[in-house]
């Protein structure tokens, strides 16, 4: 076995430290810290760009992971958020083949809120819902170089949203990627999908690369009848990567377009007389989905006289989300009576101009970075029927900000100290600073302790706050204890209706978080990390019933005899609300071990549990208990990687996600989805420098699992299938 | 410059923290005057720093010619040293001899090294150089892409987020060098 050579710290540490100052200099270089590292150890060593500046996650006072290419290749994961599902104490939830919910601790639903996501340093949302659409983020995933994710709050740096955690994607520098590669695989479900990337050199200096990715999905299995379903998708993505050679900085240029499609069926609660025969006050509607979008983005780094190492990056992005087909409640402007669904289009456009700059600095025990983002949006948001209604849908606002973080060397070696805060003026929810102070203890080079206190906030959807939402509908015979009438069933409809306040202030949800964390290397073969954390959520975003709910009853009463039962409802009024309060504990345990050189074991369990307080409110308390239950208590995972000869890889996944629970369409009560086991294999066979092909077999335990039901918005509940698929690389 | 140079060789020689707490003023004193451009650790100058640190893994892992000579001399070929990270192995020990780093090495001294590092910059230089080693027992060690199919024997590759290594064991066995079984299993590619 290889060994590293004897350390001496006291040496070690000055030499780094003056590195860290001084690294640029021939003579600085005289200390490096990586000598006296081992093979095995450079081979795993990674970098990362997470604190804003690159790091090693040995060294971070937060809960980082990083999952590598090599990691993602050898999963053979075909997504980003397969590709998560390698992160331990991520919950990653497959709703259809092609759709996904994907939470940090806590709080999961298909457009996670409190989860920042960024590809390649540029935030990705949906513009009609506020969450990452997974289905349009089908990157060419051999492109990837890393995904870096941080679970807790990252909102010191990284700004509003990124309350629970911030996963940012990176894809690989040109440089990286010289030569063609194309990739093509087939699977089951009509899984069909090719992507072709080709890098070169610049004529002028410097190098480019162009890349390509087109997918086909076939529909995803019902939960009710276990039919296939309709929702088939097909996604498409060129872009382009050009890194012109500049003296003294570098300069990044990144051009993408995209587009998808999809289908869906989305329900809605309804007016009786329009819902389904097999669900009364309730329909369900087949939406087609196109998404389409394009990003500009250029960063440029340099480093001025003064030492200091500078970050410009701009970028501007357009998306556009339209989902079509017959659509409605059932409910609006001719209240008490009801209106037809009738064919329509739903969904918006957003255009971001981002300009983002900072700045690091070293002064004495200092490592300084500050920061500067201006964001403008103008987005259009097209929702004109309930149950999704918003009357004026067009806005433009200016975000701006500035962070500060400051990792400070207390006692060298030992101790260090980082505070921080981000200051944001957000166009929707006004001024909020968002600081925190972390901790680090390293007691040896090959253990750190670390804790963190962070303050950090969420802003609200425009949807979620200003608009109508219809949120259920239910036969007015079962409320005729409220409204002291006595009705027979299926005559009137009550629909519970969530409307703004009149002059309502939007407020930002908050979070304080309190971590902590260590993490060893005990040897060349193990290495184990924990971390823990305590969340206490307020302003959280819900709603609340009015004192009187009963609106237009009289009316109603008034309708039914003119045109009859079915026709004509009423409604239990609410309002959208910030108060409710929760709190969140738990924590997330990994360990990584080599037994062999030629086999790897990562196994990773995660606690969680999330306690909201009950306000006693209808309405609020549903909110309460669907995110209480939407994330699994207990997540197991064991992944054993095993380089069986020079040429084959078998990478065997198990995991393992204790029940949740989700309402649905106009239930009163939760629907608890059984535990799952996963089990994904894959077989790799590098037949030469050139080609590679393997073989995945994914869910391989059960035919088929539930493992996510949405409701906002509702669609209908299907099944991850076992399926399997075969995969060619070829280099040329 | 040269104060601050001998210091930390001094220091890395000896590890005698009291020299280090004596220089330690003077260290932060020159840092602000001494460099111009004297900045944070970017991704280059780490990755850099890890390249140079796989070369002195290939050093105590490579059973390199000359066992009785008390030196290891790891030339430079070219300009390119890695931002200066190369001269960091100098007077490190590897297999009980002591690294003698090398720059502006001409062609025909080439013979006399024990190594001969070539970046990516002067990838350019690999042919030739391959030709006039020819079968020598010399290692040819290159970050530069395609480094394998002009004779080098180990190369350095900076993908994704960490450096890994090649090894043409064909060019090994072809300059009668031999590389430790532990040290192939590592390797990224091992071209046979």
């Amino acid at each position: 076995m290889l060994k590293t050579t004897k350390r001496h710290p006291s040496v070690w540490r000055w030499t780094l430290m003056a590195c860290a100052i001084h690294a640029s200099c021939a003579a600085a270089a005289t200390g490096n810290e990586f000598l006296d590292m081992s093979l095995e150890e450079l081979v795993d060593y990674r970098l990362m760009s997470m604190s804003r500046k690159e790091q090693r996650v040995a060294d971070m006072a937060a809960a980082a992971h990083v999952i590598s290419a090599e990691e993602i290749r050898r999963s053979g994961a075909q997504s980003i958020p397969e590709a998560l599902r390698l992160v331990p104490g991520l919950n990653v939830a497959q709703m259809a083949r092609n759709r996904w919910a994907v939470s940090s601790r806590g709080f999961n639903e298909r457009f996670s809120s409190k989860l920042l996501v960024q590809v390649d340093g540029r935030s990705v949302y949906s513009p009609l819902f506020s969450g990452v659409l997974w289905e349009t983020q089908d990157l060419v995933m051999d492109d990837i170089e890393r995904i870096e994710v941080i679970r807790g709050p990252g909102a010191a740096l990284w700004g509003t949203n990124a309350m629970n955690g911030v996963i940012n994607i990176v894809t690989r520098s040109a440089a990286a990627s010289q030569g063609s590669r194309m990739n093509a695989t087939l699977g089951s479900g009509e899984l069909a999908s090719v992507s072709l990337t080709h890098g070169g050199e610049l004529a002028q200096g410097g190098h480019f690369k162009v890349y390509g990715k087109t997918t086909n999905l076939g529909g995803s299995l019902e939960r009710d009848s276990g039919l296939k379903s309709v929702d088939t998708s097909q996604a498409q993505r060129l872009g382009v990567k050009i890194e012109p050679k500049v003296d003294g900085a570098t300069l990044s240029l990144k051009a993408e377009l995209h587009q998808d499609r999809s289908r869906d069926h989305w329900g809605t609660p309804s007016v009786l007389a329009f819902s389904d025969p097999a669900t009364p006050f309730g329909r369900y509607s087949l939406l087609q989905e196109q998404a389409q979008g394009g990003a500009l983005q250029a960063r440029y780094a340099w480093k001025s006289a003064g030492g200091a190492d500078n970050v410009l990056q701009a970028s501007i992005d357009h998306d556009k989300t339209v989902h079509e087909g017959v659509w409605g409640s059932g409910t609006g402007v001719q209240m008490p009576l009801g209106v037809a669904p009738r064919t329509v289009q739903m969904g918006g456009s957003k255009t971001d101009a981002d300009v983002d700059f900072q700045q690091r600095r070293l002064w004495g025990d200092h490592d300084f970075i500050w920061g500067l983002n201006l964001r403008h949006t103008s987005d259009n948001l097209i929702l004109p029927v309930t149950p999704y209604l918003l009357v004026d849908g067009k806005s433009q606002r200016l975000s701006y900000s500035a962070f500060v973080h400051d990792e400070i060397t207390w006692v060298p070696d030992r101790f260090k100290l980082i505070v921080g805060s981000k200051f944001e003026k957000d166009g929707l929810t006004g001024f909020n600073v968002q600081p925190n102070v972390r901790l680090l203890y390293t007691p040896g080079q090959n253990e750190a302790y670390w804790s963190a206190l962070s303050r950090s906030v969420r802003s609200s959807r425009r949807t979620e706050s200003l608009a109508t939402l219809d949120i259920s509908a239910a036969d007015a015979a079962s409320l005729n204890g409220l409204t002291g009438l006595n009705l027979p069933a299926n005559m009137l409809t009550a629909v519970t209706q969530v409307t703004p306040l009149p002059q309502a202030v939007l407020k930002a949800e908050q979070a304080l978080s309190l971590e902590a964390g260590w993490r060893k290397q005990f040897s060349n073969f193990m290495s184990v990390d924990v971390s823990l954390f305590a969340t206490d959520y307020s302003h959280l975003r819900g709603a609340r019933m009015h004192s009187q709910p009963l609106t237009g009853l009289p009316e109603a009463m008034a309708c039914l005899a003119v045109y009859g039962p079915g026709m004509c409802y009423f409604t239990m009024a609410g309002y959208n609300s910030n108060e409710d309060k929760a709190r969140s504990w738990g924590g997330e345990f990994s360990m990584e071990w080599h037994p062999r050189a030629w086999w790897k074991v990562q196994a990773s369990y995660s606690l969680l549990r999330v306690k909201g307080l009950l306000s006693g409110d209808p309405l609020g308390d549903v909110q309460v208990r669907a995110f209480e239950n939407s994330a699994p208590r207990h997540q197991i995972s064991l992944h054993n990687n095993f380089s069986l000869a020079s040429d084959l890889n078998l990478n065997v996944r198990l995991r393992y996600n204790s029940e949740t629970a989700h309402y649905t369409l106009n239930s009163l009560s939760l629907t608890r989805l059984s535990p799952y086991t996963g089990l994904d294999v894959r077989l790799a066979w590098q037949v030469n420098r050139s080609l590679e092909v393997s073989l995945l077999g994914r869910n391989l335990l059960k035919d088929r699992h539930t493992e996510f039901i949405n409701i906002f918005p509702v669609t209908r509940a299907y099944d991850a299938q076992r399926s399997a698929l075969v995969q060619a690389v070829v280099r040329f | 410059m040269t104060f601050q140079k001998l210091s930390f060789m001094d220091c890395l020689q000896h590890g005698r923290v009291q020299a280090m707490q004596v220089l330690r003023l003077g260290i932060w004193m020159l840092v602000g005057l001494s460099c111009g451009h004297a900045a944070a650790q970017t991704t280059g100058q780490t990755v850099d720093r890890i390249k140079a640190a796989y070369v002195f893994n290939f050093a105590k892992f490579v059973e390199l010619p000359g066992a009785d000579d008390k030196f290891i001399r790891v030339c430079i070929l070219g300009r390119d040293d890695l931002n200066g990270a190369m001269l960091s192995l100098n007077r490190r020990m590897a297999q009980g001899r002591e690294i003698q780093v090398r720059k502006d090495v001409s062609l025909e001294q080439v013979r006399d090294c024990s190594m001969v590092f070539v970046g990516e910059s002067d990838a350019r230089l690999l042919p030739v150089l391959a030709r006039q080693l020819g079968s020598a027992s010399v290692l040819l060690v290159s970050d530069a892409r395609q480094a394998m199919d002009h004779g080098a024997h180990l190369s350095m590759v900076f993908n994704d987020d960490r450096v890994e290594f090649d090894v043409n064991l064909l060019n090994l066995q072809k300059s009668s060098i031999k590389a430790s079984s532990q040290m192939l299993k590592l390797a990224r590619v091992v071209v046979r």
